[in-house]
């Protein structure tokens, strides 16, 4: 299984500090948005409404004036007046043509639909059924009321020149005397629908929103697409539009969102209704939801560039201190532990330099102790070659004083003194290899004479090896086991060959003689560290020598062994080469393998 | 650490696209996307017969941010004085042309060519071959069908009555299918033609019908076009006492009105050329911005108005374009 992948603490701080900035900055500019958005909308309705507000009063003095106009005909040109003995035509000639801009005409008609009077003069048509117009029944129908009409081309008069008008009429019911009897007539105003239009098209210059106009029924007296409803290409919404009281809606229209305004002219009953559909609002502030998005990157951009760098100056330290620790995982038992930073890494890494130096302390004390250990185990071993020694020469030593040989026990004990002096060698483990050979001799010297030369010896040492470092005794117990398991027992002369020489960087030195041989079953056993195989004792001094080669040189070291039954016997001893000096004595007396 | 580092370069990257992407929306915001210009060409664009279809053009216009230009012309003698119009449009820097063509026949190569140059819209008469080009014509066989009922109802069955047709401009397609339709719809009905005038000779129509009156009399002038209708208009009012159901024909213009209005005039058929003119614009700004599925051919309605239902309050819309 693979290891879990963690983000680094840099990562990690720049990350959260980001993701809590991004948020934040994210609610503010949707919160400031949504504000903005909300006071645009506000403005553009109260904008509206103003331009709404003005457009009414506007219409509103329009129609007044028209209104006045029908009064003034009423009441300065019919009231009061025999028709049939006065001309109105006058009167009504220089209304009309002091208001001519805004009208079409003035016309007085009787209850029968006869043409009394208008002006400018003009000749009906002669089809023209006025009591069927709609103007002319609303007039008798509210007599008390004057009636605005829905605009509609005017039918009433001939005009050569093929012209035709769109007229709101305003008729209203009269009093009319014709030869001395009051009768009811119509009074029609038809004012000019191009000043409504005007009127109507100057607030409706925007091509997004629009304002149009209907009456109470919803009819569409002004709508500034009026030919497009016709003909099926648009569609308002004037049906529900005419339930709308004054003031702001929000209508789904066709699938589409509308903020919608709506304004009642006085006494006509009219509606006026601005439309302004939602997603216009927005347009118009896109530019703003942009900037708002401009800003947003940039400042999300400008907090990761800082956050980067806040959190690399936060984990500059704690990184510092990481690479400390992996140096002492590297192996580096005396790294630089670095001490800086914060005041809590500072701490850390104050901690752990101590606690590394209380380890390394810690560390030495088990070395010292192991090495303590190491040599007690030596000097263990050591001893257990002291008494073999010491019991086989002094029972020598024995022997030639009970057969008078006194020059050879003198010798002996000579030989025997030379050898303790090397085997103290004033407590030193490690000496020459020159002494270990010369200490090899005393002891073969010692014992050529106990056995009355009945073997021979040949030392043949290179001398490049001699002044290089041996555990000292490690050939004498081989030479020990040459003649007890050797040659002690053959019936010809014995023969031992000692041979040291060096071989690139180690040092080999092989005890060698003619004896009767280890069987193979035996020779396996002889290096094996288990005192419950050997059988004859024997093998002691060699496990002795092979484990203090070991124990001071390394695995690598020790000692071999070659027999063949009634040929003889070779055990090698193999040595790094090491030249032996007070340093490399020291160190390797330390239990130092490596010089 | 090195996954760490491609996160951030790529989100910061991601943040500076943002930001350049939104500058430039920023910048474009509220740049009025540029109009196209497109060049209307239709037969004596003064005639008052072209307010309603100029109305439609106007707001069709407004709507598709168009720069429209309605040539000022006269009357076309030939299909080249047209094609001399034509040229000049496209060398002023017309984007599309919507034309009404002089001759439906043999123009083939040259609506060819000039449709790979400029995108076209016909407009009321479309080539032969039929349904080549774009083009936004009413059905003018129904019209003459139409013609042919209404004659037929106003007369009564076997009337045995005679009618002179003027049958206008018979290289356009749009007055040879009405002239197709209103012979076929006649047949059976006891109507009879008595005499045909064709071919565009604006000065002297009148003249014609006169003698055409004198040697094979008809009882009703049947006109197929505006031009036509208004010259049998001249014909009754100069010559004749007659004042009722003497013409029926094709018309819009203020003056067909007013003898519809007067009764000389029996019925009219009145084509919607608000939405002929609205048409045009739109095929014309979809062939611009080469919309993918865009209409190639546009059908429009027309209307059998007679004095009664004249000023019913639909038709006034219909027929009476309000004068900004």
């Amino acid at each position: 299984m693979l290891p879990e992948k963690r983000w680094t603490i840099q990562f990690t701080t720049a990350l959260s500090f980001t993701v809590v900035a991004a948020c934040l900055i994210a609610m503010l500019s949707v919160s400031l948005y949504r504000q903005f958005i909300g006071r645009m909308e506000m403005m553009q309705a109260e904008s509206a409404q103003q331009l709404l507000g003005q457009t009414v009063i506007n219409l509103e003095d329009y129609l007044r004036s028209m209104r006045r106009i029908s009064d003034a005909m009423y009441y300065s040109a019919i009231k009061d007046r025999d028709i049939d003995k006065t001309d109105i035509n006058k009167d009504m000639s220089l209304l009309y043509e002091a208001n001519k801009d805004n009208l079409v005409s003035i016309a007085c008609y009787t209850r029968d639909g006869e043409l009394l009077a208008a002006s400018p003069v003009a000749t009906q048509k002669e089809n023209v059924d006025v009591t069927s117009q709609e103007w002319f029944t609303s007039a008798l129908e509210k007599m008390e009321n004057l009636h605005f009409s829905m605009p509609h081309v005017q039918n009433l008069f001939n005009d050569t020149n093929y012209r035709y008008n769109w007229v709101i009429s305003l008729s209203s019911a009269i009093e009319l005397t014709r030869k001395g009897s009051p009768e009811i007539g119509i009074l029609l105003v038809d004012m000019n629908y191009s000043s409504i239009e005007q009127i109507m098209s100057k607030v409706n210059n925007n091509s997004k929103s629009y304002v149009y106009m209907i009456d109470s029924n919803g009819d569409i007296i002004y709508h500034p697409k009026q030919r497009l409803l016709v003909s099926g290409f648009f569609k308002e919404n004037n049906n529900n539009a005419r339930g709308y009281t004054d003031g702001i809606h929000v209508e789904n229209f066709e699938g589409e969102q509308r903020m919608v305004i709506v304004k009642s002219v006085s006494y006509t009953g009219w509606k006026l209704i601005s439309v302004t559909p939602t997603d216009s609002l927005t347009m118009g502030i896109r530019g703003m939801k942009y900037y708002m998005i401009l800003l947003m990157s940039l400042g999300l951009l400008a907090i990761i560039i800082l956050n980067q760098f806040v959190s690399y100056r936060i984990a500059l330290p704690i990184k510092k201190l990481n690479e400390s620790v992996k140096k002492w995982e590297a192996g580096d038992r005396h790294p630089n532990i670095y001490i800086g930073g914060t005041s809590e890494v500072e701490h850390l890494g104050r901690t752990l330099a101590s606690t590394l130096s209380q380890i390394r302390v810690l560390m030495n004390d088990i070395v010292v102790e192991q090495e303590e250990k190491r040599k007690s185990e030596l000097d263990a071993l050591q001893s257990q070659i002291n008494p073999h020694f010491l019991y086989n020469t002094l029972e020598s030593i024995v022997w030639m004083i009970e057969g008078e040989r006194y020059k050879d026990a003198v010798y002996m004990v000579t030989e025997l003194s030379s050898l303790f002096r090397i085997s103290l060698s004033k407590g030193k483990t490690i000496i020459s290899i020159a002494d270990e050979i010369k200490h090899a001799k005393n002891y073969m010297n010692i014992q050529k004479i106990r056995y009355k030369n009945s073997f021979s010896i040949d030392f043949d040492i290179d001398d490049e090896i001699l002044d290089c470092c041996t555990v000292k005794l490690i050939i004498q117990p081989l030479l020990e086991n040459a003649i007890y398991y050797g040659v002690e027992g053959m019936d010809g002369d014995g023969e031992i060959w000692v041979k040291g020489y060096r071989k690139d960087d180690d040092i080999y030195i092989e005890v060698s003689d003619n004896g009767i041989g280890i069987p193979e079953e035996n020779l396996k056993e002889l290096l094996v560290d288990d005192n419950h195989v050997r059988k004859h004792g024997s093998g002691v001094g060699m496990i002795n020598v092979h484990k203090r080669i070991k124990l001071r040189f390394g695995e690598e070291y020790g000692m071999e062994l070659e027999s063949e039954l009634d040929e003889g016997t070779t055990v090698r001893i193999h040595l790094p080469y090491i030249p032996y000096n007070p340093e490399n004595q020291q160190r390797l007396e330390k239990g130092e393998r490596k010089v | 650490m090195r996954l760490d580092r491609i996160a951030i370069g790529v989100i910061a990257v991601s943040l500076l696209a943002v930001s350049a992407g939104s500058a430039w929306q920023m910048v474009n915001t509220g740049r009025e996307e540029a109009s196209h210009k497109v060049s209307v060409i239709v037969n004596d664009s003064s005639l008052n017969r072209w307010a309603t279809f100029n109305e439609g053009l106007r707001q069709g216009a407004a709507d598709n941010n168009i720069q429209l230009n309605i040539v000022s012309t006269s009357v076309f003698s030939s299909m080249n004085s047209e094609k001399d119009i034509i040229e000049k449009e496209i060398s002023n820097g017309a984007e599309a042309l919507i034309i009404q063509i002089y001759s439906s026949y043999n123009q083939s190569e040259y609506l060819e060519k000039l449709s790979g140059e400029i995108p076209i819209v016909l407009v009321e008469n479309d080539s032969d071959p039929e349904d080549v080009f774009s083009s936004v014509t009413p059905d003018n066989k129904a019209i003459g069908l139409e013609l042919a009922k209404v004659i037929s109802e106003k007369f009564g069955e076997g009337s045995g009555k005679r009618i002179g047709v003027l049958a206008g401009n018979q290289e356009q397609l749009a007055m040879f299918r009405r002239l197709e339709g209103l012979r076929e719809g006649l047949k059976g009905t006891g109507v009879e033609i008595a005499w045909q005038s064709s071919g565009y000779s604006d000065t002297n129509l009148d003249i014609i019908i006169k003698n055409n009156q004198k040697s094979k009399y008809a009882d009703a002038v049947v006109a197929l076009g505006n031009g036509e209708t208004e010259k049998a208009i001249d014909y009754y009012t100069q010559y004749t006492s007659c004042s009722e159901n003497a013409v029926f024909g094709v018309g819009n213009s203020e003056k067909c009105l007013y003898y519809l209005d007067k009764g000389l005039i029996g019925d009219l058929l009145v084509m919607n050329e608000y939405d002929m003119g609205y048409y045009c614009i739109q095929t014309a700004g979809e062939q611009i911005q080469d919309v993918i599925g865009g209409q190639k051919h546009r059908e429009i309605g027309y209307h059998v108005m007679d004095r009664e239902n004249m000023y019913e309050p639909n038709n006034q819309l219909l027929l009476f374009p309000r004068k900004y």
